[in-house]
């Protein structure tokens, strides 16, 4: 059963990533002009673009040239930046690690805040805290992270010193975990900022929801005092719901770290993205792509199967 | 990534414990950290055209002659020996004779010599030559265009013949499209053409230690250099093209230097107790656009000139740049002999830019399409273009491009369908300006983006480079220049100052009348 659910699944997943590939190699085709240029820039010699268009197949059908890519693809060799001169996964690759870093931090944090408001709130509903909170939702969930940063970086960095403003590590002599924990905090706040808001917004609902069904009412006229309550009955009846949300948030936190990058000149694959996108650098683009899809399907992946296994313990229970 | 990072945190910090250990260590100068608007190009110092690419790789390599950039208050630059202890041109103009410097080795210990000289010549003139690179000769056109016989003379003489006279080729070599700085030979058999632009190899006073693509460069101090050696520790080259993301490292003291501030800044930052604005206002920076002579439209003359006076170039220097640019009515770049700050044609005057359009047949304006630069600079001066357009008329729509990737976009030259590119340059020598006009510089063979030819104004600009004095040279320049601006062949936008922001503590620094800096003479002092 379980076996066939997790086939079901990844067959729709290898689906979507043969969708993904085709958009993805379609990108090159849809740019402007000789695909030769586009990938070795207006300067490249004549003999080094013939020299590549045989290598790509690029006289040969549509079809035949899908297929050359994809397995050049799946080898991991994805051409040569045109910016840089360096080999496009020598250049993804670190850059998507940076991103993974930044989007984990944001994670983090976006589910400790998410979950302690969301339950805080919901404990006291229509308390002070309660109010107060739903107004700061309402704000922090609204702001483009290329402006929170901003707002943030003016604070934190700027007039109380307390965080560096921009990159990953300094610029001289800095690279240790503690320096770049400390580059860290900023970009990750503000990448988390929007997906917080909507847990805290939905875990909230979620235990409003569970704390007015009858069993809990029961426990609460047999006296079981409230901190209990919510820890010992209410948590583990909302808990697949709220996996359920961050699941569902991680896709989001994905693009708001990519804006994020930009923001504090993070290292990441979102500002590589941005860069390469401007500079026509067709098959770094390509690879961002690709790179950034297949860690979205994936998480969704790895989130419906964790949710399907949730599920399952919760019918058996 | 953050292995080694922290890998070479290590060997940085190990590498600091040891100095200190040192009793004779030269002392700490710290390091400078130059936070730039746009990404350097590869590091090719033979296939680069970008300002901040080749400000970098004049850290790192040499030149036979060098500009020198010790005076912030010269009207123009003057050439001092660098790898050439003297030189001397004879025949009127056609030959030039350089007596190398000696004992002088490139970063690697490759010894530098008259071979070495020809290695690097051979790089785009010898077709069948292992080093030889197209990349290369597409960027060279001070050699491919004039130098018809190189020879070695003997070991520390080196001789250059032209196929015409040029008392200007000399200055020519230390410009884009020409810049003829040495690099390692070994370095290129090692590395081999490419892939060299990773490990780039001169004998300058610093070092290339390590490029992070899109994030820094690192150079470090040369300790051997034959000359006065640097006084900082390291150059770091950091970009950071977003303007309020480079302010904010200013104001947080990540970066120390910033060149291209947010104009709208740019009186804030002056009020921060702890930054110093340095401008020159004799720095060689037209802000420019070609117009495309293949454009349908733009064939006629009348619209070209309706362009130029309908465009408000006083107003914007002063309320956009805030005092760090005048208007460019000219094509003549400033810190050269032969500017002349008089020269003015097209002031601004709406009503005849209207009345010409109307002549030309287009009373309700019409659409044109516009190439520009991402340059850390927002789109303001383009929308400032735009708006002025507009109000006579004419809709421009603007495509934005990548630094790095624009060069070579424009440098391919305008297609049929695009109206106006922008370009930011000028060189301390006046013949830059046949560079972008002449008839004969169209693409690939030039940069003449926009296909502009007037097979009158070739002449002058080979006449004026024959003259040896420099008065008689300027007459003939300013003569192409209004011929040019007659056919309103180009639109001249600003004339930059190169502001810098500094921090305090960065001492030694000279904002010269030229697009790059000397680093050697920085130091850092808290």
């Amino acid at each position: 059963m379980i076996v066939h659910a997790i086939l079901g699944r990844t067959a729709r997943v290898a689906f979507v990533l043969f969708g993904v590939s085709v958009i993805v190699f379609g990108l090159l085709q849809f740019a402007p002009g000789d695909v030769a240029t586009a990938l070795l820039g207006p300067q490249a010699s004549d003999s080094a673009k013939e020299l590549l268009r045989e290598q790509l197949g690029l006289n040969k059908p549509i079809v035949t040239q899908y297929f050359l890519w994809l397995g050049n693809t799946l080898q991991g060799d994805f051409g040569v930046s045109i910016i840089s001169r360096n080999t496009v996964l020598g250049e993804v690759v670190p850059r998507f690690l940076n991103s993974v870093l930044l989007a984990s931090a944001a994670l983090v944090i976006a589910i400790i805040l998410g979950v302690t408001v969301g339950i805080a709130s919901a404990a006291r509903a229509g308390g002070f805290f309660d109010r107060t909170s739903s107004a700061s939702v309402q704000v922090f969930g609204a702001m483009p992270p290329f402006w929170l940063g901003l707002v943030l970086v003016y604070f934190f960095a700027l007039q109380f010193r307390w965080f560096p403003a921009t990159g990953m590590t300094k610029t001289f002599g800095g690279g240790d975990a503690w320096d770049i924990a400390n580059h860290l905090v900023l970009p990750a706040v503000t990448a988390a900022a929007a997906s917080a808001a909507v847990i805290v917004r939905m875990v909230r609902a979620v235990f409003l929801e569970v704390l007015g069904s009858d069993y809990i009412l029961v426990a609460r006229a047999r006296g079981v005092r409230s901190w209990r309550l919510l820890m010992h009955h209410a948590l583990p009846n909302c808990m697949p719901h709220v996996l359920n949300i961050i699941g569902l948030q991680l896709g989001y936190l994905i693009g708001g770290t990519l804006f994020t990058e930009v923001v504090f000149a993070w290292p990441g694959i979102g500002q590589l993205l941005y860069k390469a996108i401007l500079g026509r650098d067709v098959a770094v683009v390509q690879a961002c792509v690709l790179f950034i899809a297949l860690s979205f399907v994936l998480i969704n992946l790895a989130v419906d199967l964790i949710n399907d296994f949730l599920a399952r313990k919760m019918r058996q229970s | 990534m953050t292995a080694m990072t922290s890998i070479r945190a290590l060997s940085a910090a190990l590498g600091l414990g040891m100095a200190a250990l040192l009793p004779h260590q030269a002392q700490a100068q710290g390091t400078l950290v130059w936070g730039t608007p746009a990404a350097a190009d590869a590091l090719d110092p033979h296939a680069m055209g970008g300002w901040i690419g080749r400000a970098v790789t004049r850290q790192i390599f040499e030149g036979l002659v060098e500009a020198d950039l010790s005076d912030p208050d010269a009207k123009y630059v003057k050439l001092k020996p660098a790898l050439a202890e003297s030189w001397e041109v004879t025949e009127g103009g056609k030959v030039w004779t350089f007596k190398l410097r000696q004992g002088v080795m490139f970063h690697d210990g490759t010894p530098f010599n008259a071979e070495a000289v020809k290695y690097n010549v051979e790089r785009f003139t010898k077709p069948d030559a292992q080093q030889y690179s197209e990349k290369a000769v597409a960027y060279m056109g001070n050699f491919t265009g004039w130098v018809e016989k190189f020879e070695i003379v003997d070991d520390t003489t080196v001789r250059f013949t032209l196929n015409r006279p040029n008392y200007e080729w000399v200055d020519g070599t230390i410009h884009s499209y020409g810049q003829f700085l040495m690099m390692s030979p070994a370095s290129i058999e090692k590395y081999g053409n490419e892939d060299v632009a990773l490990h780039p190899t001169g004998t300058g006073p610093f070092r290339f230690v390590e490029r992070e693509q899109g994030v820094k460069i690192v150079l470090e101090r040369n300790d051997d250099y034959w000359g006065e050696k640097a006084k900082l520790d390291q150059l770091v080259i950091a970009e950071l093209s977003d303007g309020a993301t480079r302010v904010n490292a200013l104001l947080a003291g990540e970066i120390n230097m910033m060149t291209i501030p947010p104009w709208e800044q740019i009186d804030d930052l002056k009020q921060e107790s702890d930054l110093v604005l340095s401008t020159n206002d004799n720095v060689p920076s037209i802000w420019y656009m070609h117009i495309n002579m293949k454009n349908e439209i733009l064939k006629d003359i009348r619209v070209r000139q309706a362009m130029l006076y309908g465009f408000n170039r006083k107003e914007m220097a002063e309320k956009l740049m805030r005092g760090t640019a005048t208007p460019a009515y000219g094509m003549l770049s400033k810190g050269t002999f032969a500017y002349d700050p008089t020269f003015e044609m097209y002031p601004y005057d709406p009503e005849k830019a209207r009345a010409l359009l109307a002549e030309a047949g287009y009373p309700d304006g019409f659409e044109v399409n516009m190439d520009a630069i991402i340059y850390g600079l927002g789109e303001l001066s383009e929308q400032w273009f735009q708006r002025d357009m507009a109000n006579i008329g004419i809709k421009v729509n603007m495509t934005k491009n990548e630094w790095i990737a624009y060069l070579g976009k424009w440098g391919a030259g305008m297609t049929d369908d695009v109206g106006v590119n922008e370009m930011a340059w000028g060189t301390s020598i006046p013949s830059w300006t046949s560079v972008v006009s002449r008839c004969d510089a169209f693409p690939p063979n030039g940069v003449n983006s926009g296909w502009y030819c007037n097979p009158k104004v070739d002449p002058l600009f080979d006449k004026a480079v024959s003259i040896e004095d420099k008065a008689e040279a300027a007459k003939v320049y300013q003569e192409a220049n209004t011929l040019i601006m007659e056919d309103a062949g180009f639109i001249p936008m600003y004339n930059d100052s190169q502001p810098v922001f500094l921090n305090k503590s960065v001492k030694g620094f000279v904002n010269p009348a030229e697009n790059w800096f000397d680093f050697s003479t920085v130091y850092i002092e808290e």
